[in-house]
């Protein structure tokens, strides 16, 4: 059955169901405009928190202002990326509960990319106006020269953290298919370990900046990279070659992401009776 | 009489008993908790160490205390917030209002029932634990724990009172997460969660005073810590009592309007 669609059909399929996500999310248009501006409000408030330290003591771990938002823009902009596309993952547990998963597993498409699509988030466009923001406000305090091989460099840098996000998700979503209730990894994996990233990671702990390298790498994200930016000293981080690193750490996490996700769907029973 | 009790302990122990259901959920949760607070600490070490002389009124001890005081105090309170919402979309609260309980009522059980969990089995266990980790000493008495309980039990019931608001807005609005949304935006600026309000300046505090936020989190652990207000301990209670009445009551206005234009289309 699988081999009788073709590609370009699949892609039609995913298009398809990503539209119908998109409709079905602003079947009630006030409600939809109404989140999309208080999402907006959400992360003001967490800005306005950090500008409200910087404020008062100047710098944090020698991050000023300006550093502070370039760090706060790569963070939110790759988030956007994942926010619209991944945001299906986050309650994939629910869909396991219901047993709502058995029926995309007949369907003749990848499981998990029918998840995906299922749930593309329109809203994610909030973080990315907000990154694209902070970047403008970022760079008003910053003097980067913004040439070839910078702007190719933010490009990568972006989508590696995109890759490194998506990747997080996706395991903590095939953690759905033997734990049946993932509810609270979601809420530390995804949103709460993002914290970690509003602040540079120099203020952590040894221990805690090893997990953020070499366990859950989302020092790659904002803080290595920022250093190519703003050429800071790498003096505080394990290899000055981590700057670089962030495509290539993005790329090695979503593959492996990958096979935890082909594992965990091998062994899924259904939790169903 | 005793019926009521009997009923509304139900409530209380159905909320702790589903609390507890998932064991990996309550670890999470744990180390969710955790996470914020190592975040907090290492942020107020950090500025304390840099730049001692912007710190005012606050010392670097001061401020993780703070830190861990004020996440403890916002971990201890639960509510499940879909309870009332996922009623009123279903339309099973037209079989609640037939039965012999207040609906309201059966909320503030079922949130103490989560608050009872949260409280023992998470805020406790975190704050010995951070008394070992990160060598805490809150220099607390009785006196101040005498004057602590109070404003920590108004903060709750303010707490619930804009989780019923936002729940009942559900009889007005199809998705009311927005507003939850909205609600943990200004508790993140204004509440004393992250940050405490003196930190801001001088001319906001004043503003920030009169709304109900900072009643959350920053006036009970600013009681813990003995930080100076600017007003008495006897006038933070009556503006505890004038932000719980002003909440609450709006909270019930918009439940009881909602009640009353609730029209259900299945038969």
């Amino acid at each position: 059955m699988d081999n009788k669609l073709l590609f370009s059909d699949k892609l039609y399929i995913y298009l398809r169901l990503a539209t119908a996500a998109v409709k079905s999310r602003m079947e009630y248009r006030g409600s939809f405009l109404i989140f999309f501006f208080v999402l907006i409000l959400f992360y003001m408030a967490q800005l306005l928190t950090i500008g409200v330290v910087i404020q008062k003591f100047k710098s944090i771990g020698g991050w000023s202002m300006g550093e502070m938002a370039f760090l706060y823009s790569l963070l939110i902009l790759s988030q956007g990326l994942v926010a619209s596309l991944y945001s299906g993952l986050v309650d994939f547990s629910t869909q396991v509960r219901d047993g709502n998963y058995d029926r995309i597993l007949v369907r003749p498409l990848s499981p998990l990319i029918h998840v995906i699509m299922n749930g593309f988030e329109i809203t994610g466009v909030a973080h990315i106006i907000l990154g694209i923001g902070s970047f403008i406000f970022a760079n008003s305090f910053l003097d980067i020269h913004w040439g070839f091989i910078n702007i190719s460099m933010f490009l990568l840098v972006v989508l590696g953290g995109s890759l490194i996000l998506a990747g997080i998700r996706i395991i903590i979503a095939a953690i759905a298919f033997w734990a049946i209730n993932n509810n609270s990894l979601v809420h530390l994996f995804v949103y709460s370990s993002r914290e970690f990233l509003l602040y540079p990671l120099n203020i952590y702990s040894g221990g805690v900046k090893f997990l953020l390298t070499f366990l859950v790498p989302l020092g790659f994200i904002n803080f290595y990279p920022a250093h190519f930016f703003l050429n800071k000293s790498t003096g505080d981080m394990f290899h000055p070659i981590f700057i670089y690193a962030t495509f290539p750490v993005g790329v090695v996490l979503y593959i492996f992401s990958l096979s935890i996700w082909k594992i965990g769907q091998d062994a899924y029973e259904s939790a169903g009776g | 009489m005793t019926h009521f009790f009997e009923t509304h302990l139900k409530f209380i122990s159905k909320a702790f008993q589903r609390s507890i259901a998932y064991k990996l959920e309550y670890y999470t949760g744990l180390a969710n908790a955790f996470l914020y607070i190592f975040i907090f600490t290492s942020v107020w070490r950090t500025v304390a160490l840099e730049s001692p002389g912007s710190l005012g009124i606050w010392t670097g001890d001061a401020l993780v205390n703070y830190a861990i005081l004020s996440t403890l105090i916002k971990v201890s309170y639960g509510r499940n917030e879909y309870l009332l919402i996922n009623k009123i979309k279903s339309g099973d609260i037209a079989y609640d209002i037939l039965k012999p309980y207040s609906i309201p009522i059966m909320y503030i059980s079922d949130s103490l029932g989560v608050s009872v969990f949260q409280l023992f089995a998470r805020a406790i266990p975190l704050l010995l634990f951070s008394i070992f980790f990160f060598g805490i000493t809150p220099d607390v008495n009785m006196y101040k724990i005498l004057q602590f309980l109070p404003a920590y039990l108004i903060s709750f019931l303010l707490f619930l009172s804009f989780g019923f608001l936002i729940s009942s807005l559900a009889f007005y609005f199809t998705e009311v997460f927005s507003f939850y949304i909205l609600n943990s935006a200004l508790i993140t600026l204004l509440s004393g969660a992250v940050i405490p309000i003196t930190m801001f300046p001088e001319s906001f505090i004043g503003i920030i005073s009169w709304t109900p936020y900072p009643y959350l989190y920053y006036y009970p652990t600013a009681i813990l810590l003995d930080m100076p207000m600017s007003f008495s301990y006897n006038e933070l209670l009556i503006r505890y009592f004038i932000q719980l009445f002003c909440v609450s009551s709006l909270a019930f206005m918009i439940y009881n309007s909602g009640i009353k234009k609730m029209e259900f289309a299945g038969g």
